[in-house]
């Protein structure tokens, strides 16, 4: 256990983060390759049609990958701004940064495939149903967080203020989860819950369950870049920086 | 504690009726957005009152989103928030203190005209007071996540538009809650559930925002 702590604190560090990142980044990208092909022909092709909706139903494939991950990308961010309220590590909020926007262009994709799906099954481009709503205001409370953070000139203090923002617009994500109870909706209940039996089948569930991991996947490797980027525009001053742009730009 | 709380409430309450501007402005606002909503609807009573509660209720958020911008900047320009943070006590009671005579002097005046707003509006006595329970018991988490944001945005120069995007989602649950109380009573439904959850809320606002508010106001005073 120590030894674990020990290379956490090791990895800690900017400089060494970068090249963790740039390690794990070919294998995040090659698994979600794998698990993303592996979903797409099993839920576009292999999996039977579904008794209502027809084949319509193929783009849960998309949506509920990005819904879920709009979702989750929030909880991380929410979890590395609170250690870096708690513990002042600047790692975490860069991390929390860095993966923001991912967070927002996939609620933006939650929103337009599950807008695309409702035409033809709800007969409605949007309607103002609990789900919808709380999506959408999801979308808003990216867009507040990264507004903010680029508003603010000094960065010591975005930082800190938009770890306020996103702890304090955590509250939203429960709401988002029970209000589908607490208001009157049109959007069906979870597909996959925890507990008990999923409601669907098997065939359909697994190239779903491949879809959300290749996505998760996919995140990560976005997300090393991104961190990577993100390391070196904050330590474009530092040393290691220099000497790694001049080695770049000598291999060139 | 408690003194200092009072000492704070009150010599707040005091700065603020003292400039009639500072309370009247709002409310008179708050009329306007009300009355023309009346007007470009025209002479259709009914449905007016269908609509009307709601009309109310985004105005009543759009009044508080127009005062939030202000309820430190005077403060910030003549270096009380600095007295403040520098105190002995904490801050996030002074806080309180602050927001408790700001939620008074912005929201309570608006309260005490729905009586004859809704009589403008063409709503019976139930719904009126209904909207004066719901919007009693939402308006104080209205004020503290206003508090909030006018504490996160308050090294920005102009923040007007931007607090919008900032608060926008924090206010949605008290609106949908608020909304779905007035839907309720027109189904012939007492909405006690809405409106324990909306006291739950503002419950919930008053314990936790103060010390997010006080976390961030000190980054800022820090910086």
């Amino acid at each position: 256990m120590s030894h674990f702590i020990q290379y956490l604190i090791h990895l800690g560090t900017p400089r060494r983060f970068y090249h963790f990142c740039g390690k794990l980044f070919p294998w995040f990208m090659g698994f979600s390759f794998i698990a993303m092909a592996y979903g797409l022909i099993g839920g576009l092709f292999l999996a039977p049609a579904d008794y209502q909706q027809g084949d319509g139903f193929r783009i849960i494939y998309v949506h509920v990958p990005c819904a879920f991950l709009s979702m989750f990308i929030y909880m991380t961010m929410v979890i590395f701004s609170t250690i870096f309220l708690i513990w002042r590590i600047k790692l975490a909020d860069l991390i929390a940064y860095s993966i923001a926007p991912v967070g927002a262009v996939f609620t933006l994709c939650a929103l337009l495939t599950g807008s695309i799906w409702g035409k033809p099954m709800w007969g409605t481009w949007w309607i103002w149903d609990a789900r919808l709503t709380s999506e959408l205001i999801l979308l808003f409370l990216y867009l507040g967080y990264l507004g903010l953070y680029q508003a603010i000139t000094e960065k010591k203090l975005a930082a800190r203020m938009c770890a306020i923002l996103a702890v304090v617009g955590a509250i939203d994500i429960p709401i988002i989860h029970y209000s589908v109870y607490w208001w009157n909706t049109l959007h069906q209940g979870a597909t996959i819950s925890q507990w008990g039996k999923p409601a669907i089948d098997m065939t359909m569930l697994k190239p779903l369950l491949s879809m959300i991991t290749g996505f998760a996947l996919y995140t990560m490797a976005i997300s090393c870049i991104r961190i990577r980027t993100e390391i070196l525009q904050r330590d474009f001053k530092l040393k290691w920086v220099n000497v790694l742009v001049k080695k770049i730009n000598e291999r060139h | 504690m408690l003194k200092v709380f009072c000492r704070c409430f009150f010599s707040d309450l005091y700065v603020v009726f003292r400039s009639t501007r500072e309370w009247l402005s709002p409310v008179l606002f708050f009329m306007i957005f009300v009355a023309l909503f009346g007007i470009g609807l025209g002479f259709d009573g009914q449905q007016l009152i269908q609509i009307s509660p709601m009309i109310i209720w985004v105005a009543f958020l759009l009044t508080s989103l127009f005062t939030t911008e202000s309820i430190f900047r005077a403060d910030l320009e003549e270096g009380i928030l600095e007295q403040l943070a520098l105190s002995p006590y904490p801050l996030w009671w002074l806080l309180l203190a602050k927001s408790f005579a700001f939620w008074i002097a912005s929201s309570l005046p608006l309260m005490l005209l729905m009586p004859f707003v809704g009589i403008m509006m063409q709503l019976p006595v139930k719904e009126i007071i209904l909207l004066v329970v719901t919007l009693f018991l939402g308006s104080p988490a209205i004020t503290m996540v206003g508090v909030l944001g006018a504490t996160l945005t308050i090294t920005l120069p102009r923040s007007g538009i931007f607090l919008g995007i900032l608060l926008l989602p924090l206010y949605v649950p008290i609106l949908i809650l608020g909304q779905s109380a007035i839907i309720n009573l027109f189904s012939q439904t007492l909405p006690l559930f809405q409106i324990a959850l909306l006291g739950a809320i503002s419950l919930l606002c008053i314990t936790l925002i103060p010390h997010a508010a006080a976390a961030a106001l000190k980054t800022a005073m820090n910086e």
